[in-house]
């Protein structure tokens, strides 16, 4: 493993409420070579689960999108509550190779393509 | 094309131990066994493999085993190592494969000899348990080709799930392995 980045972050739902044990499903944009360099594929998705404080805990280890070729990849990113509820839907982040761990919380969070 | 004695002793023993099982590959095999490698069992195994690679398709593994070796007199091929294949979160892509197909849709020669004829030729290059390749798969070179070629390339995992987007890459005649750790992927996305 030689991801380059960790993160972390905290969810809540509309009514302020931790998003108990719910989950993110995450997909990389495109293919990319990160610095290893190893070949990072995109056609995977994966589900990131959030503890009972609606909290990533441990933090994820991951490819920032900062370290990967080509440049300007960035992740598609759908939160769920845990019973499957779409919370946040498509969205886009950039990860940055630092700070390490990064907050999710503080990224911009658009709507994807 | 002049096979040697010693070569063609060689690849006879090489293709019987490669367990044939496709009935084309049992009539190879029967027929190098049947008599001592010779000129005429040479143009007959070259007859044999020509009508394999002619359309090109190099798809069951039985094939490229049987292939490589004859085409490895021919034309420079190329060790493919490395790759490092991994998902956003670093797991390896493991014991997945890759599928690799020639671009060109023409003819493809070396230079002065024609190699291989076909609109489809297909490599599959398979991964081990930490997303590199499996030692001992070999391409041909895309610089060593006429017209020069390039592949496009898309990673399965090893369930088949299409992992990866199809990417165009180059082999270059390095005369040893090549790294495909080293490709840097295109832009199209997922």
């Amino acid at each position: 493993m030689a991801t380059d980045q960790t993160i972390t972050g905290t969810f809540v739902d509309p009514q302020g409420n931790p998003l108990a044990n719910g989950y993110l499903v995450m997909r990389l944009s495109h293919d990319g070579q990160s610095g290893t360099p190893n070949q990072v594929v995109s056609g995977l998705t994966q589900r990131i689960t959030l503890n009972s404080s609606g909290q990533i805990n441990p933090a994820v280890a991951i490819y920032s999108n900062t370290g990967l070729l080509p440049a300007n990849t960035f992740y598609r990113v759908t939160v769920y509550a845990a019973d499957g509820t779409e919370v946040v839907p498509l969205s886009q982040i950039t990860i940055p190779n630092t700070p390490t761990p990064v907050d999710l919380a503080t990224l911009t969070w658009g709507p994807s393509n | 094309m002049t096979l040697q004695a010693q070569a063609d002793q060689d690849l006879a023993f090489q293709v019987v131990s490669n367990s044939p099982t496709a009935k084309a590959d049992q009539d190879l095999a029967f027929q190098i066994v049947a008599e001592r490698p010779a000129a005429k069992a040479d143009q007959d195994l070259i007859v044999l493999v020509a009508q394999r690679l002619v359309p090109a398709t190099i798809f069951a593994q039985a094939d490229q085993d049987l292939c490589f070796p004859v085409v490895q007199r021919i034309v420079a091929l190329v060790e493919l190592v490395g790759g490092g294949y991994q998902d956003l979160l670093g797991h390896p892509l493991a014991n997945g494969y890759l599928m690799m197909n020639i671009s060109n849709p023409s003819e493809v020669y070396t230079v002065g000899h024609e190699v291989v004829e076909g609109n489809d030729l297909h490599f599959k290059i398979n991964l081990d348990s930490n997303g590199n390749c499996v030692l001992g798969q070999y391409v041909f070179s895309t610089s060593s080709l006429t017209p020069t070629c390039t592949y496009t390339v898309q990673a399965f995992a090893a369930d088949g799930t299409t992992a990866g987007v199809s990417q165009t890459v180059t082999v270059p005649n390095t005369q040893v392995s090549y790294n495909i750790s080293n490709w840097v992927p295109t832009w199209p996305a997922f």
